[in-house]
């Protein structure tokens, strides 16, 4: 066992111990706790958890979206070499202009309504990342010389390539104009338009119809492909997490809480969060799901000490109170911070598996698959307690 | 033969659309048009769709927030289609309604005590009676008396929702319509939630009309499934057959669209149809069947001819032309119904599910980088093309 953070092989993008909090009138809010990740070459990895787990906050920190103050931040980011955090602002435009991109979660007002989509999509082809631009040099581009034709053409291309209906119309059309995939699809293409090596993507198509969502999630897979590009996912959606990544990061109260490869993440998940979340999702299938997990996501002005995750774990204990638990690496790709996998420390539960959580949490009957649904109890409670019980009394 | 609390026939909402410079009505949308269902006391009816298909519509014109434009409402026996003021007084003490949003639905300036409050007053509970009864109810959604003189923006939403539940059972209603209740809100609080609302029904046997885009909770929670598609029920029948073996190629597009988290219910899902472009405007609804321009199986006489109600093996009632007698051989394609996996596996679907695993081994084992599931959808893509 080594305390390592699982690290991917070639890394792209590695973050370091990110911290971020901000300065509030209550007091400091601690959001992000040492967040270490990494997404190396031709990757896809997503960052799952639930509302206000830090996600979109820490992928803000790594792009430098967040105003310091209020925001402080801490960490190493580093891309491909270069440190993120202390590279001059006119460099990192310029590299985040042209090698990584970013798509927003809401399609619909992500783009600029006063300019139609050509030439929002045309300016970022021609100007994408120099942000340095002056009025003369800007004028002579747009207006002189056949840049300005080239690069429309490369922007027709580009929405040619996510499967735009329509596109040449499309350029002339204001972001109004276009229904929710659509704006989806201009904003992909945008993206994709200067050739990113890096796509950080914050729940991609989550405000669109499911069958919409999946045409989207189709195209990413084939653009992912296409491109040869790496991919840092945000989502709050395990079922998508699961169709588009290679690993998988699991947020809890501003930490990473555990690592996997997806297969191995959805087949065992280790940490009790995890399982607590997978057990909880409604089942196609219409097997039983669980009750969910008793409580709601720490406030951050005074975060729970030690472990974040105790107020609301089944297996919580004195430990948990008092210390921080480390990533313990069960392998090079898989680890868990959570102290019940730590040899060193001797807790009072087995290391759970996932039926255990999903015991201990008590379940919803699924009603479809029993006959007789009116004379069995739709919450099983009973069950779950008496196996608290039963494994408190055995330790 | 079981007692029907709401019966709900041919109902239609067409809003007007006004324009030019008289504002004369030039055009509808027809956002619920010819709904039919009715939910038996006790039970839960889902009603699923993309946004857009009027599920919430019917919800609001079934409590009377808009008015119907066609067809009739019966509920408990009176028909509620347009009702007096002493009807709509009646209606409002045995129907509720639990709004999508739990925080816009909760005045900001009130505690929560005295938003439990009002729907009480209104309904004439003595003064005396009403703060035990709010304790009651606190404890049945499993808050407790702490939370009388938090406002709303103390709580969190999971939190809000239990008291926006609370309030709507506070009179008693037999008929809950849950407009996307827990959408709001994330999984592990959707479950709580699910819970709490199930452990209600029992124990106060409620009445639910569940509206939900979230299809797999659905097939947890509901008896019975309807499917709506721009304004018109497509599939409607037993939860369980719906799943088990959707008939209506939207019903199929819809399950097979899905993102789910286990191999289980991979293998359980209708075979990948993914649907070309996007729902059409409710003003400009297609000729013949409304679903026919993103249709897989789509063929003339889609265009001509509206379907109706047809029952397939004492299945749930379809509207679809495959599954017309009447239109039999028309159709060259139709949906395969064998590659869906019942509860036993099927031969078919027990080696689907079987290729499917040995697939992700392999690809796992001898390249790390490969994307199980990116290749699996490959799959279905190119055996379909």
């Amino acid at each position: 066992m080594n305390l390592q953070e699982p690290v991917a092989e070639d890394p792209l993008l590695t973050v370091n111990d990110l911290h971020v909090g901000f300065e509030s009138f209550d007091g400091f809010a601690d959001v992000v706790d040492g967040v270490s990740l990494s997404v190396g070459k031709g990757e896809v990895v997503t960052v799952a958890g639930e509302t206000g787990c830090g996600k979109s906050v820490t992928m803000k920190a790594i792009l430098r979206l967040l105003s310091e103050p209020p925001a402080r931040i801490e960490g190493d980011v580093v891309f491909d070499g270069t440190h993120l955090r202390n590279l001059p602002q006119k460099e990192f435009n310029r590299l985040k202009g042209r090698r990584m991109s970013l798509v927003f979660q809401d399609p619909m007002s992500s783009l600029n309504p006063t300019f139609t989509v050509g030439e929002q999509l045309v300016d970022t082809a021609q100007f994408g990342g120099r942000s340095d631009t002056g009025i003369l040099e800007y004028a002579r581009r747009r207006y002189l010389g056949d840049e300005r034709a080239a690069a429309r053409e490369r922007a027709l291309e580009m929405l040619r390539e996510v499967q735009m209906p329509d596109p040449e119309n499309v350029m002339d059309a204001y972001p109004t104009q276009l229904s929710g995939g659509m704006c989806q699809r201009v904003l992909i293409a945008q993206a994709l338009l200067n050739d990113p090596e890096l796509l950080i993507a914050d729940e991609i198509g989550t405000a669109l119809d499911v069958t919409i969502h999946d045409q989207i999630m189709d195209l990413l897979h084939d653009l992912i492909d296409d491109h040869d590009l790496s991919v840092l996912m945000i989502t709050h959606n395990l079922g998508v997490a699961r169709q588009v990544s290679d690993r998988i990061y699991v947020m809890y109260g501003g930490r990473i809480v555990e690592t996997g490869p997806t297969q191995t993440l959805f087949d065992s998940p280790k940490h009790p969060y995890t399982q607590g979340l997978v057990a909880s999702i409604p089942r196609l299938t219409g097997d039983t799901m669980a009750e969910g997990i008793d409580g709601s996501v720490p406030e951050y002005l005074d975060p729970p000490s030690g472990c974040r995750f105790h107020p609301r774990c089944p297996y919580a204990h004195e430990h948990c109170q008092t210390a921080r638990p480390e990533m313990i690496s069960l392998d090079d790709q898989t680890g868990v911070e959570c102290v019940l996998y730590d040899d060193r420390h001797d807790a009072p539960y087995d290391q759970p598996t996932l039926e255990d959580t999903r015991s201990r949490m008590g379940t919803i009957s699924g009603r479809s698959n029993s006959e007789s649904e009116d004379k069995e109890p739709a919450v099983t409670g009973d069950s779950g307690e008496s196996t608290v019980v039963d494994d408190a009394g055995g330790d | 033969m079981a007692d029907t609390l709401l019966k709900v026939e041919d109902l239609e909402k067409h809003f007007p659309v006004k324009g030019g410079i008289l504002k004369r009505t030039t055009d509808y949308v027809k956002a619920v048009d010819g709904v039919s269902f009715d939910i038996e006391r006790g039970e839960t009816m889902a009603l699923i769709g993309e946004s857009g298909s009027g599920k919430s519509t019917v919800a609001k014109t079934i409590i009377g927030l808009h008015k119907a434009t066609g067809g009739t409402i019966d509920f408990d026996g009176q028909d509620i289609t347009d009702p007096s003021d002493d009807q709509l007084d009646w209606m409002r003490s045995n129907m509720q309604m639990v709004f999508q949003d739990p925080t816009s639905s909760l005045n900001p300036r009130r505690t929560v005590g005295k938003s439990m409050e009002v729907p009480m007053e209104s309904r004439g509970v003595p003064a005396e009676e009403r703060q035990e009864r709010i304790s009651e109810l606190l404890d049945l959604v499993e808050l407790n008396n702490e939370y009388l003189y938090k406002y709303p923006h103390e709580l969190s939403g999971g939190q809000k929702q239990r008291i926006n539940i609370a309030r709507a059972i506070s009179i008693e209603p037999d008929l809950l319509l849950l407009d996307e209740p827990t959408s709001a809100l994330d999984v592990s609080v959707q479950a709580k939630i699910i819970g709490l609302l199930e452990e209600l029904q029992q124990e106060l046997g409620l009445t639910y009309l569940f509206i939900t885009h979230d299809l797999s909770l659905v097939r947890n929670f509901a008896d019975e499934t309807a499917v709506m598609y721009l304004g018109q029920i497509q599939e409607k029948g037993a939860t369980q057959e719906v799943f088990h073996h959707p008939r209506h190629p939207y019903s199929r597009a819809l399950l097979s669209a899905i993102p789910v988290t286990t191999d289980e219910e991979e293998a359980y899902k209708p075979r990948r149809e993914p649907l070309e472009g996007e729902i059409p405007s409710p003003r400009d609804i297609p000729s013949g069947c409304r679903f026919r321009t993103r249709c897989p199986y789509a063929t003339d006489v889609c265009a001509e001819e509206e379907p109706s109600f047809v029952t397939s093996e004492g299945g749930p009632l379809v509207r679809c032309h495959i599954y017309d007698d009447a239109h039999k051989g028309v159709f060259d394609n139709v949906p395969d119904m064998t590659d869906v996996a019942d509860g036993s596996g099927g031969p078919d679907a027990g080696t689907a599910r079987q290729d499917g695993g040995e697939r992700i081994t392999k690809r796992t084992a001898s390249d790390p980088t490969a994307r199980p599931d990116r290749g699996r959808r490959k799959d279905h893509r190119d055996t379909k093309s």
